[in-house]
């Protein structure tokens, strides 16, 4: 997978949120995003994720250009925010029913991600009783689960204990073995510094390469 | 993408909330008017019983008002309160669980679908369904309160109710028929609110949910003062109905109407929709 952010501007009501980026992302590498709150890390995430459109400027994926030929990468997992889920349900069935949209994968599978982010399949509490370090989990793993090409972590480690830090890390580490393209956006720089190829730093919509690892 | 999973996630999602229990309670206060006007006629003999059919509720429910004609101030706002509360309800019900979906796991939902028009059309086939449900509860509620006072389950309207209630708009021998009956009673008020609701829902992408909602009780209100199949709430309101009034709103011209309106809103949504970003709460 080639993502090439060409030249993108995005203006929200006035105010400009991306200034003129341009970046190039490849498979098999994790990149990382720098800022402080509200420097455009999570609408950079957004637009990678078509879930918004640029003002100017370009997205392509694989030579084809988002919101035009695309809407949304074909294969892509992501954790943006805080993790929302259906709070009447068990985080095993809450994955089971978004698995079952794409139904690529099956209850295997599922449980498999859940243990390997550190949460018990056959828990039966509601999602609404979880804490927020398991819902960050449960987010983590309806991220990872369908072995997706291009994966979008918007601080993956908010609210995890130190174990928790190190598993998410191995994972994204063993995802990035597999070839898929990681961007994470992460305030904890000792975190980036030990996980991306490539760390930028943005500060106001503007985008700066810092260091390669 | 499996389109059957995406349908059925948003009718288990959007369907199974208990705000819709609401409904009962709407569609009883407005059975309970009609139980205590259905007891007046017991009373002056014109029924033999306490008590109506469950198609006298089904008829009362979405009754309306006849059209406001302004000759002054003192009924220039003659607004058809109980009415307003039927078909808002409804609304109000639906208003805002395309955000609500959004802001839960919608976000991985859309994400998974291969295009944001998939999501918006299974958006869509949810709003027309959560109408049916309200639908379903206030028509069961008029049947229980059918039942339980005094009068009877049948889908025939009684006579003197229909005399009663269209004094002076019913001929003298008019029967209603069962088809007309489910025509002007369910299908006419259900294709007019689900139009509403899909109008509700399509404004929903412009503007946040409490001023859709405000616009579509305009859209209502407006259709308090002219009788025409194209002031939307028209279909919604019985008692204006072609089926008693000669010169009435035909049902059909209505129901053809409130079509038009959930195609064209479906298309603009789609449109509107594949068009915008879906940014955060707090962004």
């Amino acid at each position: 997978m080639r993502i090439v952010i060409d030249h993108v501007t995005k203006t929200i009501k006035g105010a400009v949120i991306l200034d003129d980026v341009s970046l190039t992302l490849r498979s098999g590498t994790v990149y990382g995003l720098q800022g402080v709150n509200g420097s455009g890390k999570t609408m950079l995430m957004r637009l990678i994720a078509g879930l918004i459109r640029p003002t100017s400027g370009k997205v392509t994926i694989d030579g084809k250009i988002l919101g035009k030929d695309l809407d949304f990468p074909g294969s892509m997992g992501l954790l943006i925010e805080n993790p929302a889920f259906l709070d009447g349900h068990t985080g095993l069935k809450n994955l089971e029913l978004l698995a079952q949209i794409k139904g690529e994968i099956g209850l295997p599978q599922i449980k498999e991600t859940l243990r390997e982010v550190g949460l018990k399949p056959e828990d039966p509490r509601k999602f609404k009783k979880y804490s927020l370090g398991m819902k960050q989990r449960l987010g983590i793993a309806a991220a990872l689960m369908e072995k997706p090409d291009l994966i979008l972590l918007d601080e993956p480690t908010n609210a995890l204990d130190d174990r928790g830090v190190a598993r998410i890390c191995a994972l994204i580490r063993r995802e990035r073995e597999r070839g898929a393209l990681i961007v994470l956006a992460c305030h904890d720089a000792s975190i980036l510094e030990g996980l991306a190829d490539e760390i930028y730093k943005i500060s106001e919509g503007k985008i700066e390469k810092r260091a390669a690892r | 993408m499996n389109w059957r999973n995406l349908v059925a996630h948003d009718l288990r999602c959007g369907l199974l909330r208990k705000r819709y229990l609401a409904a009962v309670g709407i569609a009883a206060v407005q059975c309970a008017q009609c139980t205590i006007l259905l007891n007046g006629y017991a009373r002056m003999g014109l029924l033999p019983r306490p008590g109506g059919t469950w198609m006298d509720y089904l008829l009362f429910m979405y009754m309306g008002n006849p059209a406001v004609k302004i000759e002054g101030i003192q009924n220039a706002f003659n607004v058809p309160i109980w009415w307003l509360l039927m078909v808002g309800g409804c609304l109000y019900l639906n208003l805002d669980y395309l955000l609500y979906d959004l802001s839960n796991s919608g976000l991985q939902i859309i994400v998974r679908c291969e295009t944001k028009r998939k999501w918006y059309f299974s958006k869509c086939v949810w709003n027309l369904a959560a109408t049916a449900l309200f639908f379903l509860i206030s028509s069961l509620t008029a049947l229980a309160f059918a039942v339980f006072t005094g009068g009877s389950p049948s889908l025939m309207a009684s006579q003197p109710f229909i005399r009663g209630v269209f004094l002076g708009t019913a001929e003298e021998d008019f029967t209603l028929s069962l088809g007309q009956g489910l025509l002007v009673a369910v299908l006419a008020p259900y294709c007019t609110v689900a139009a509403l609701s899909i109008l509700e829902m399509t404004l929903n992408l412009a503007v946040k949910p409490v001023f859709s909602f405000l616009i579509c009780l305009v859209v209502m209100m407006v259709s308090v003062y002219f009788q025409t199949p194209f002031a939307l709430g028209n279909g919604a309101a019985v008692c204006r109905s072609g089926v008693f009034l000669s010169d009435g709103v035909d049902p059909w011209a209505s129901i053809a109407v409130a079509g038009g309106v959930i195609l064209l809103c479906g298309a603009a949504g789609c449109f509107f929709f594949h068009y915008s970003d879906i940014l955060g709460r707090e962004e």
